[in-house]
């Protein structure tokens, strides 16, 4: 028998490992607390029924007499400073208490209630005639049913503070009335650049927008946007959706405002203000010349590449000015004919992957450079390239773990979609498209 | 539902009582309609008890649910205007309504106050913000702000 334990405010389970005695044919469900103890009810070869106990302190178990004669269908808790035993038999629900803890012979009955099981409440109330007490019982068996449309169990009101329990510091307690949701309300309808600015405006802030899960929760509330970058230029103008913005503008179209505001000394009433500097040098030499960068994007990370130094490339997030700098793509030393990039997210493995594509037609080959962002290497597939295949579209789709490309056949009416699989790794022919 | 007349009590923080038409509050707060629905509420003898919420603050909470009660039909921008005239307070004041709105769940009160607040972020800059929402403890430590400033000088 293996005893799995956890201690709250730790991070980890333990194990417990104990021999199952032979003679035990059942051990019931549902232990009850008592004196640093779990208590038990179980069943031997001989149908006899004893308790059970598993001791906090020691970490070991033990037997001891229980000695009622009853089925052991129920469960033990504590009342009055004594432990003792609730079950039932079929139409009868009865207490016990064991007046002198470990002797059998000291079980005294409390109360007796006849019902059905089907009326077997999750908590029972008992009225003390003697003490004028009420009593809520709990039922453990019954704790989690739901009874109908309600789902009832016995229980005490407490001001616990979580803080108090815990051992280590890693463990970290949360609170659902904190100010955090609302906050975090607010912070998803701001533009990007506001939010940007609340990081600095309080430590507290800091703290809430630093969080992965705010990143996560940010990422769907926030509508596409545009980049926009000089050719000249290293600096990319974000040019953010605003309602009301949009709304007072509705009838002057925003596409001629775009072009507007790359005009130098414009007057119009957009202004690319929130700027981020691609973290790329421009060489000297072309610095009054036109720079194209090859930027590819997914999920709001960039991965780019300089039209003039093809063996740089980077993965940045041009908001927050972070960038990796990807490792060298082994050469390709053939000439090929058609090179296509994809930059792309496996959410199955949270992976980032650049790929690079060559497809060399003339000897029926395809070599397909893959990088996962975060490691060092770059990994070659090499696949036979399909004869019938003439030519592949740039821009692939990515689906269901996989990427979707459409290629023309020999045959030039028909196109079929040719699939690349994150998980095995494989291309393969998916089907025909439509015709039309 | 209940009929357009009947009253419900609301006790403040100072245990001041507002006598309200019930259908103003079933309306617009789903704490209250959860409790008027269920049961739970005995009209002879019930007040609600809203421990967190002050005596100036519920009132305006009960403003704002019975105008919009009674002027749901009105026009957009007139509704506009009286709810810029209605959030026309202090920070303090806003914070306060957060919260009641928030504890009530009156949810067009949160997201006119989120509006609100979203419109006095935004487009400011950090001096600016920590000016209006009266924030006087930062938490960063000096040489924090520093590294902030000199990072980013086009945010303060």
């Amino acid at each position: 028998m293996v005893v799995e334990m956890h201690t709250v405010g730790t991070s980890t389970w333990i194990n417990i490992e104990v021999d199952y005695p032979k003679y035990l044919t059942h051990v019931f469900k549902h232990p009850g607390y008592f004196n640093g103890a779990l208590h038990w009810i179980c069943r031997d070869v001989d149908k006899n029924y004893s308790i059970w106990a598993f001791d906090f302190d020691t970490e070991q178990f033990q037997f001891f007499s229980y000695t009622l004669k009853s089925q052991g269908k129920g469960t033990i808790l504590k009342f009055r400073s004594s432990l003792c035993f609730m079950y039932f038999d079929e139409l009868l629900v009865s207490m016990w208490m064991m007046k002198k803890y470990g002797v059998g012979e000291s079980w005294t009955p409390i109360f007796q209630y006849f019902i059905t099981i089907s009326q077997l409440p999750s908590c029972m109330a008992y009225l003390d005639r003697e003490n004028q007490e009420f009593i809520i019982f709990g039922t453990p068996w019954y704790d989690f049913k739901v009874h109908g449309k309600f789902q009832v169990l016995r229980h005490v009101p407490t001001l616990i503070l979580l803080k108090n329990i815990i051992i280590r510091d890693n463990v970290e307690v949360q609170n659902i009335y904190s100010l955090v949701d609302i906050i975090t309300d607010i912070f998803v309808r701001l533009p990007i650049k506001s939010v940007l600015i609340c990081r600095c405006v309080c430590k507290h802030w800091n703290t809430l927008i630093s969080d992965s899960n705010f990143a996560k929760l940010l990422f769907t509330y926030t509508p596409p946007a545009t980049m926009i970058r000089d050719c000249h230029s290293r600096i990319f103008h974000l040019v953010e959706y605003d309602g009301i913005a949009w709304h007072e503008r509705r009838n002057n179209p925003f596409y001629l405002s775009l072009f507007e505001v790359l005009e130098p000394n414009n007057s119009s009433s957009i202004k690319l203000h929130p700027k981020f500097e691609i973290p790329l040098p421009i060489p000297k030499s072309f610095q009054s010349k036109r720079v194209y960068v090859h930027v590819h994007s997914c999920n709001g990370l960039f991965h780019m590449r300089w039209s003039i130094d093809k063996d740089i490339s980077f993965v940045c997030n041009p908001i927050t000015g972070e960038f990796i700098r990807l490792p060298k793509q082994p050469p390709i030393l053939t000439s090929c004919e058609q090179i296509s990039w994809y930059f792309g997210f496996h959410p199955k493995t949270n992976q980032y992957k650049v790929m690079r594509i060559h497809i060399f037609k003339h000897d029926h080959r395809m070599v397909v450079q893959m990088h996962t962002v975060g490691t060092s290497i770059w990994i070659n597939i090499e696949v036979d390239y399909p004869k019938h295949l003439t030519y592949v579209f740039e821009h692939p789709t990515y689906f269901n773990g996989a990427l979707h490309w459409i290629g023309i056949n020999v045959d030039r009416n028909a196109k079929s979609i040719w699939t690349f699989n994150f998980d095995t790794e494989h291309f393969q022919f998916f089907s025909n498209t439509p015709r039309g | 539902m209940g009929s357009p007349l009947k009253k419900i009590m609301l006790c403040s923080s100072e245990k001041e009582i507002f006598s309200v038409e019930e259908q103003v509050m079933v309306q617009h707060s789903v704490i209250i309609n959860n409790m008027i629905e269920d049961g739970s509420y005995n009209y002879e003898e019930s007040k609600i008890p809203l421990d967190c919420v002050d005596s100036k603050t519920l009132k305006k909470v009960i403003d704002y649910c019975t105008y919009h009660t009674h002027h749901h039909n009105d026009n957009q921008e007139d509704l506009e205007a009286w709810d810029a005239q209605f959030l026309n307070v202090d920070s303090n004041g806003l914070y306060d309504l957060l919260m009641a709105a928030n504890y009530l769940e009156i949810r067009n009160l949160l997201d006119l106050i989120y509006r609100t607040i979203k419109n006095m972020i935004k487009g400011k800059k950090i001096d600016e913000i920590r000016r209006i929402l009266n924030i006087k403890d930062h938490g960063f430590t000096p040489e924090e702000e520093e590294q902030n400033r000199k990072e980013y000088p086009h945010f303060y």
